[in-house]
């Protein structure tokens, strides 16, 4: 990978200590993050994976406080974004925190920019609303963005109208929005999912070049292997509601040591084409958790599966050089995938 | 923009040509021969005649209306049976009252019912949004006149802040007129608030739902331009849909307010034409509050255009 590119300094840019959420209460009650520890250094793309519903997108809604307060009951050893606490921070706080120093991209662009406002307008918000800028300034800003982002004749699209732009330019846009205050971290759910192929991979290239050129940290989320491989520095896997494996990714999809991310191998496709909705060729489906599961959630549809997995909850193994897995039979996945062309490929 | 204005104005033009056809059939149905009416009841058959050819009613139907037509696109809508002057100065005398009463109601039920309701949706199911909504369906189930003789009861006969009744013109001073119509308008606010407040609610309810609002959030703004620069505009459509059909059906409502207060505009014109079966009258004001409705009615689609870019192509 661009090796040579990453600037990791060691410096953490946020870190995620045993996020719990429960949507609802009582007997409806959905236990959805389960000790969830998440962290991102400086510089690098870490990538959430798992398929639809594990809980991927809620994790960064908890991390943001944007989860409906009435139905939604976070709890967290730490949330930390440099040295400031997101955990016991006020909405007001957390505010001056979204979209300053956290920028964030969601998978629709078609629906998520506001069709009555033009996109010079809705890029240029997020700097009045931090910055105090003027109208003039935030205009400015706005264009200055357009042109980051690689849209073709900035000064006229600034008065353009989302409806007016085509799917990957709404997504530039989006970017643009995200990036105009130049914030530390940018959380991309998904950016890519309801996009074109081809556009797909300029707009992961744009993301990546961004990074480089603004020093920020990227949390990718998708539900994609392929793009993990081809865009992440290191990987944290989701099964219901819990990271079941994490690491860089040359050591994941090197050793791949829990029996869900030996699913997820096996059913990548070696010619690196993207086909939607792969993930879902693991027999069996997502269980909806009441409370956290008492097992490793993912054991019935395990073929690796023992006696113990159904019974215990399974800590994670430090496999060494920052890779953890919580799986039992973490060497039997690995024996197993020894072979496995995709892990050969990165011997 | 401009075709899209144009197409507009044009498609107000048949809707009013099948009013015409209507207000003129509905002298025509009506039981009673019209000519032996405005005769009075010691006509001689001769003046019966001769009224009957002066007003053309001896000739086919589908020529009398050309002629009512062609007189109207003069503004020549005949004259009044009972007082004998043209109607459309009767009219015109009476316009500003109402005009006044009216844009007084609008404003007053804008600024109250469009916050109320987008606040109420942002605090769905909260106190605020209870009472609210509990008061705007009161304002709707309780009938005009009995707000406008509560008001009238405790505003102006207890606390003596308002005039018991009667209209003061603008030639003398806005203040002074303002100060007359501020019960009126206040009674028919309360009627005309509640269906824009309720359906402003319903609507920003479904906007704060939408992706753009999360954006929003995620930008970090603070929850006032959320609700009005982002959910409030987005819902304009419908919220400004509901105030065109508010101002319609407050024409019913204009009429009653106007005879409780005693104010002269075309309510009271339109009271008095009726219980005296002056017919000219009653087919203008009919006419007046028609093309009114269809003005409102294009200003409404004109506002679409200007509140949602998509509609301007
Ligand atoms: N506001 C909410 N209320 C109740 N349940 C929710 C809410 N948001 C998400 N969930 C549930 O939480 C789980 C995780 O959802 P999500 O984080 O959106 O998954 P994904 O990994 O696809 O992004 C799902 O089961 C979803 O149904
Ligand atoms: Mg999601």
């Amino acid at each position: 990978m661009t090796d040579t590119l990453r600037m990791q300094t060691g410096k953490t840019v946020l870190d995620v200590r045993n996020l719990n959420l429960t949507f609802g209460r009582g007997d409806n009650a959905l236990h959805a993050l389960d000790h969830v520890s998440l962290s991102v250094q400086q510089g690098e793309i870490l990538s959430l994976v798992g398929e639809s519903g594990c809980g991927k997108s809620a994790t960064m809604m908890a991390i943001l406080g944007l989860l409906p307060k009435r139905a939604a009951t976070v709890r967290a050893d730490a949330i930390r974004l440099g040295e400031t606490d997101l955990a016991g921070a006020s909405q007001r706080q957390l505010r001056r925190i979204r979209g300053n120093r956290i920028g964030m991209i969601f998978q629709d662009p078609m629906t998520s920019l506001n069709p009555v406002h033009t996109v010079g307008f809705q890029i240029g918000e997020a700097v009045r609303e931090h910055r105090g800028a003027s109208r003039a300034e935030a205009r400015h800003q706005a264009l200055r963005m357009l042109d980051l982002v690689r849209i073709p004749d900035p000064a006229r699209r600034l008065d353009a109208y989302p409806h007016e732009l085509s799917g990957g330019m709404r997504q530039r846009v989006m970017i643009a929005m995200a990036l105009v205050c130049e914030p530390e971290l940018l959380i991309a759910d998904e950016p890519t999912t309801a996009l074109d192929v081809t556009v797909q991979a300029q707009i992961m290239a744009l993301v990546d070049e961004l990074r480089v050129e603004m020093g920020m940290s990227v949390v990718l989320i998708t539900h994609d292997l392929g793009v993990v491989a081809a865009t992440a520095d290191r990987v944290a896997v989701m099964y219901a509601g819990r990271i079941v494996e994490e690491g860089p990714v040359e050591q994941v999809f090197r050793r791949p040591s829990h029996g869900y991310t030996a699913g997820l191998m096996r059913s990548l496709p070696l010619d690196g084409q993207v086909h939607q909705g792969r993930l879902q060729e693991i027999p069996g489906s997502v269980p909806r958790l009441g409370e956290a599961a008492p097992n490793c959630a993912f054991a019935p549809r395990c073929v690796f599966a023992k006696p113990r997995c159904a019974a215990e909850v399974p800590l994670p193994t430090d496999l060494g050089g920052g890779h953890a897995a919580r799986c039992f039979e973490h060497s039997a996945v690995f024996a197993d995938l020894a072979d496995n062309d995709i892990v050969r490929a990165w011997q | 923009m401009l075709r899209y204005a144009a197409g507009r104005v044009l498609a107000g033009i048949p809707t009013l040509l099948l009013v015409s056809i209507f207000i003129f059939s509905l002298a025509h149905v009506t039981p009673g021969d019209p000519a032996v009416l405005l005769a009075g009841d010691n006509a001689t058959p001769a003046q019966v005649e001769e009224i009957r050819s002066r007003l053309h009613l001896d000739l086919p139907l589908w020529q009398q209306f050309g002629i009512w037509l062609g007189d109207a696109l003069q503004f020549d809508l005949g004259n009044s049976i009972y007082s004998g002057k043209p109607v459309t100065e009767l009219i015109a005398q009476r316009i500003e009252p109402t005009l006044v009463l009216s844009l007084v109601t609008l404003v007053l039920t804008v600024l109250i019912a469009v916050p109320l309701g987008a606040i109420s949706a942002w605090k769905a199911n909260s106190i605020v949004d209870r009472i609210s909504m509990g008061v705007a369906v009161a304002g709707f189930s309780i009938p005009v006149f009995v707000i406008a003789y509560l008001l009238v009861y405790f505003f102006a006969v207890k606390m003596r802040l308002f005039p018991v009744q009667g209209y003061k013109w603008l030639a003398d001073g806005w203040l002074t007129t303002l100060n007359s119509v501020t019960l009126p308008s206040i009674a028919l606010a309360f009627v005309f608030s509640a269906l824009i407040a309720r359906v402003t609610r319903a609507s920003v309810l479904d906007a704060l739902g939408e992706n753009y609002i999360r954006t929003a959030r995620a930008k970090g703004l603070g929850p006032s331009r959320i609700l009005f620069i982002h959910a409030l505009k987005s819902v304009g459509v419908p919220v400004v849909t509901v105030i065109g059909i508010g101002l319609a059906t407050l024409v019913g409502g204009v009429v009653v307010t106007e005879s409780v207060f005693n104010i002269p505009g075309i309510g009271r014109l339109t009271v008095d034409a009726v219980t005296r079966r002056d017919y000219p009258v009653i087919q203008g004001v009919i006419l007046f509050f028609s093309a009114s409705l269809i003005l409102i009615n294009l200003l409404v689609d004109l506002s679409y255009a200007f509140i949602d870019p998509r509609i301007r192509e």
